[in-house]
């Protein structure tokens, strides 16, 4: 990766801003990681451009923390669209809250799961092996 | 449905005498063996792809397996249809709407699981949103493989054809019964 | 026809239709359709019908195991799928793949992405009502499907490319098969023209329907050969991250139009590619090792523990671009994978491409964008 930003969660809608003042305009991909030990969750956004001959085929990565009991972040899908349904997918996986990008229904995963979070680390899906 | 000799007692209004005695006429040897050997041949799937196997479904419709010569033709309204391949996977979500296309299609329809997934999980058995389709549906033949081949597929409609013809009966559902019973009844008081 | 056009004194008022799950294109996805008479005036898309949760089964199982699993949700196009996750791998492994595997892998690659167009391409027929082409692809289709069989020993999911190389090298007579598929697939593509392309009925079908222009396109994030057909020169191949690409000059096709018309042309455009790129990989293919020293053999593969770190990836799958961030904390699992997948990308395309359209549009612009959903949903 050329270029790791490592942001406050409170700036994350300023850098993108900037990001897309500079003349990146997608977001690849949307990562969140669980780190119940330091009691984080981290968010990765891999950002690129399209038309901007400079600066296609680079990614810049974003990084950023929210507090795993209040997960709350101001989302980013006005300034890049592209990231809109990877935000919904990270709330209902994770269960971090994209402010200005709410949804009531949960986006991919059904009804009954709704606020189970399953990629949390503590939700346990059995593994192969004997016990 | 064992084979055991029950007694109908013919009481009440004609129009049920007429069809309890329709259904036992439908049910013995010369009828029954015409009305199946028609069903064998006109078994119509639902398009109903629940996962990644509908491409290899979809290949076994192609020219080069041609299902259509076993008299398999997709249908795109449930109504028309009489067989329902679950097609990979069943997600919870799915299950719902599989369970209701089930409710859809007319009597007597079967059911084919396709792929390891609608067996028993396969390479997705712990994942925390499946459900397996015998828990969901009354599955007739199942077909191994991840996915099956089309070969495996013509297979397993070629075994339920044999199914068919040795020894489908008139089946009614249980849950059903009592509701079909008192819409008769009442559309035969208005009459 | 709107209501407010019917003339009466009315109020106009929209209803809400759901298609889906079960319908006779490629199913599992709702369309949650607003409605002004028959004009399209709001879309959502429902998706997670196929949602089996690849990235959390992904974190039970080895490196080696996550091959097979991540290729279920684009089985259709599953060596495209493969070498992403093996990138992401062999980057945080840091080991560098062999000459003439690079060119085994490009030639997988580019034969699934032949297959995976021509499976969009039937679907598409399928659903705007030409079933002929669903009949002609699907069983074009499966002599690539042949060809790849010959090479892996799967007809759809090959697990062929493994950190470090590929299973095995090109078998016995496979040019002279692969020149005579090829050749095939290449002389068929002008009666698809004659009986599909050039027919006055296909044209005004697809024609100026769920246009996506140049600036929305990207703003939206489209990718694959949806973002191509309106004019942005973007393919994850030009970076040469992958594969032989850098040594075979390989350049992106575009076309300005944006419509539906031009992404189905677009699909058969990157066939003739592909079929290009083949056949210089074939001529100008390396001797040499097909596996790297540190990785080789079964047991190297299974017991093979990566070293803490993080890892991202990008290749070009048929659909569009599909990206894989692998974070491993040095066991033998992964602690975390992300995919994001390009029909998940591509989702967001329906709300800008159907607004404004009729509703016997809606099959039209589902067909174009290729749209696969189990590949959305994972």
């Amino acid at each position: 990766m050329e270029r790791v930003l490592r942001i406050a969660s409170d700036t994350l809608k300023s850098v993108a801003k900037e990001l897309a003042a500079e003349g990146f305009d997608h977001v690849k991909s949307l990562t969140g990681m669980d780190r119940p030990e330091e009691g984080l969750i981290e968010l990765v956004y891999h950002i690129s451009s399209y038309l901007n001959p400079a600066l296609r085929g680079r990614i810049v990565e974003v990084r950023t923390e929210v507090d795993r009991s209040r997960p709350i972040i101001n989302s980013i899908s006005d300034v890049f669209p592209s990231c809109r349904y990877m935000e919904l997918e990270t709330r209902d996986l994770l269960g971090v809250k994209f402010e200005g990008n709410e949804e009531p229904d949960p986006l991919i995963l059904p009804d009954e799961l709704k606020n189970t979070w399953p990629l949390r680390k503590d939700y346990k899906i059995p593994e192969e092996g004997v016990e | 449905m064992g084979q055991k000799k029950e007694r109908v007692i013919l009481l009440g209004n004609l129009e049920n005498a007429v069809r309890k005695v329709g259904t036992r006429l439908a049910d013995m040897r010369p009828i029954r063996n015409i009305r199946n050997w028609g069903i064998t041949f006109s078994l119509w799937p639902v398009p109903l792809t629940t996962a990644c196997c509908g491409a290899e479904f979809a290949a076994t419709m192609s020219p080069r397996f041609d299902m259509e010569r076993l008299g398999v033709l997709p249908m795109a309204s449930s109504r028309q249809t009489n067989v329902l391949i679950i097609e990979g996977t069943l997600t919870r979500k799915m299950a719902k709407a599989v369970k209701i296309i089930y409710r859809q299609m007319p009597e007597p329809k079967f059911v084919i699981a396709m792929g390891s997934c609608a067996a028993d999980g396969g390479i997705f058995w712990n994942s925390y949103n499946i459900v397996r389709p015998k828990d969901v549906l009354p599955v007739d033949v199942f077909i191994p493989g991840c996915p099956p081949r089309p070969e495996a597929v013509i297979r397993a409609i070629m075994q339920l054809q044999d199914k068919i013809k040795r020894k489908l009966k008139y089946r009614m559902d249980a849950k059903e019964r009592p509701r079909k019973r008192t819409r008769r009844q009442r559309v035969s008081r208005v009459v | 026809m709107r209501v407010k056009e019917l003339g009466k004194d009315r109020r106009a008022e929209t209803i809400t239709l759901f298609i889906g799950p079960q319908h006779p294109g490629s199913g599992h996805l709702r369309l949650v359709v607003e409605l002004d008479g028959d004009v399209v005036v709001g879309i959502r898309p429902d998706i997670g019908w196929v949602h089996r949760g690849v990235e959390k089964i992904a974190e039970t199982k080895k490196f080696v195991q996550v091959i097979p699993l991540i290729e279920r949700p684009s089985i259709i196009d599953s060596a495209n799928m493969n070498v992403g996750y093996v990138r992401a791998v062999e980057k945080l492994l840091g080991v560098e793949v062999p000459d003439r595997a690079r060119y085994i892998r490009t030639i997988l690659c580019e034969l699934n992405r032949i297959a995976s167009h021509l499976y969009g391409i039937g679907i598409f027929g399928n659903m705007i009502g030409t079933s002929t082409i669903f009949m002609w692809s699907f069983g074009d289709r499966e002599i690539i499907v042949e060809l790849m069989q010959e090479l892996t020993g799967a007809r759809l999911t090959y697990s062929f490319f493994l950190p470090g190389g590929v299973k095995g090298d090109l078998p016995d007579g496979f040019e002279e098969k692969l020149e005579k598929g090829l050749r095939y697939i290449e002389n068929r593509i002008p009666e698809y023209n004659a009986l599909f392309i050039e027919n006055p009925v296909t044209e005004d079908r697809l024609k100026g329907v769920g246009v996506i222009d140049r600036e929305k396109a990207v703003e939206i994030g489209l990718t694959g050969p949806n973002l191509r057909a309106s004019g942005v020169e973007y393919d994850a191949r030009m970076a040469g991250e992958y594969g032989a690409y850098k040594d075979l000059g390989f350049k992106p096709v575009t076309r300005p139009e944006g419509d539906s018309f031009a992404r189905l042309m677009l699909r058969f455009d990157e066939i003739e590619g592909s079929i290009g790129l083949i056949r210089k990989a074939i001529r100008e293919m390396p001797q040499g090792p097909i596996m790297h020293e540190r990785t080789k053999g079964m047991a190297r593969q299974v017991l093979m523990k990566v070293p803490e770190g993080e890892a991202f990836s990008r290749v070009e799958c048929g659909r569009g671009e599909l990206t894989f961030f692998v974070v491993s904390k040095g066991g033998d699992k992964p602690h975390r994978v992300r995919m994001v997948t390009p029909s998940f990308r591509n989702l967001i395309g329906f709300e800008t491409a159907l607004v404004g359209h009729r509703l016997a549009d809606v099959p039209t612009v589902y067909g174009s964008l290729d749209y696969f959903p189990p590949e959305a949903d994972r």
